[in-house]
């Protein structure tokens, strides 16, 4: 083992304190729910364009 | 005159702090400065089998006294060195005692109550022996959102709004692509060969996975561990 090893800043660190988790969970919802949203209307649009051009 | 007193776990978080200029409490110099000087002793315990008793500044000295859980720190000008020196042992075997009297067995201050009291008893100690001249008294309640704030701000993270770092990021750029491909390739069979429209929903997946992956590319921010309430800056 490195003797420096105490050297590494820990960039992989469970969040301690409520404030931030409640900021974080709030934030991950929006942009689930962004991301779910745009994936159904890609998909209307795919849908769209089939009827389209079948 | 002592200009500052601290007082570190020797892991770097600080638990006491004062100072004579901007009275006492914590400030993010007094936060960095512990952490530099837990780094300096750590480094010297490491490499040279030693602890640093003496960091000199151009117009003033850090002396520091190194125990089993805690270092404690003064700040003081380059005149009557042994007097100081005297005072910081004293201080320093005050609390070492008090600890040990006390059955304290670690220094956590966000999870051992009792450390309240002690630090409020070592605050009383320093101003009964004239060590301390502020009115106000110590409290170390606020300092947890400070130090937090600093460790986050250390490695980048930013409650809310970021959570991981460039090589995640890019992680997540990449997964955004390939749901991309998977998507307009199936979306290619599907039209060429003919299938039922009824086979396009399938494509809901792949399609939500391009936008999740990059919104989340483009904010900075991962779904995953915004959840599972960590973060990697990597």
């Amino acid at each position: 083992m490195n003797n420096l090893e105490f050297l590494k800043i820990d960039t992989d660190t469970k969040i301690i304190d409520d404030e931030s988790r409640k900021k974080d969970q709030k934030k991950a919802l929006q942009i689930l729910s962004m991301g779910i949203f745009s994936g159904l209307l890609l998909t209307a649009a795919q849908y769209y364009l089939y009827l389209k051009i079948v | 005159m002592i200009t500052e007193i601290q007082v570190i776990q020797n892991s770097g978080v600080p638990i006491y702090h004062y100072n004579s200029i901007d009275d006492v409490g914590y400030t993010n110099e007094s936060l960095l400065q512990a952490s530099f000087i837990a780094a300096i002793n750590q480094f010297a315990l490491e490499l040279k089998k030693g602890t640093v008793q003496r960091i000199e500044l151009e117009n003033q000295y850090y002396l520091l006294q190194k125990e089993e859980l805690f270092t404690v720190i003064f700040l003081v000008p380059p005149k009557n060195e042994s007097e100081y020196l005297n005072e910081l042992k004293k201080v320093s075997n005050y609390l070492n005692e008090k600890i040990k009297n006390d059955n304290i067995i670690n220094l956590d201050i966000y999870s051992n109550k009792s450390i309240e009291q002690l630090l409020n008893d070592f605050d009383e100690y320093l101003r009964e022996n004239n060590l301390i001249k502020s009115e106000k008294k110590f409290e170390n309640k606020f300092n947890k959102n400070q130090f937090l704030d600093l460790m986050y701000k250390s490695v980048g993270y930013v409650p809310g709004e970021c959570n991981i770092g460039k090589t995640e990021r890019m992680k997540r750029l990449i997964i955004g692509l390939i749901m991309l491909l998977i998507s307009i390739v199936a979306y290619g069979v599907i039209l060429l060969q003919g299938l039922s429209s009824s086979y396009i929903f399938l494509l809901i997946l792949p399609n939500i996975g391009v936008f999740v992956g990059f919104y989340q590319y483009k904010a900075k921010f991962c779904i995953y561990n915004g959840f599972n309430e960590i973060y990697v800056m990597e």
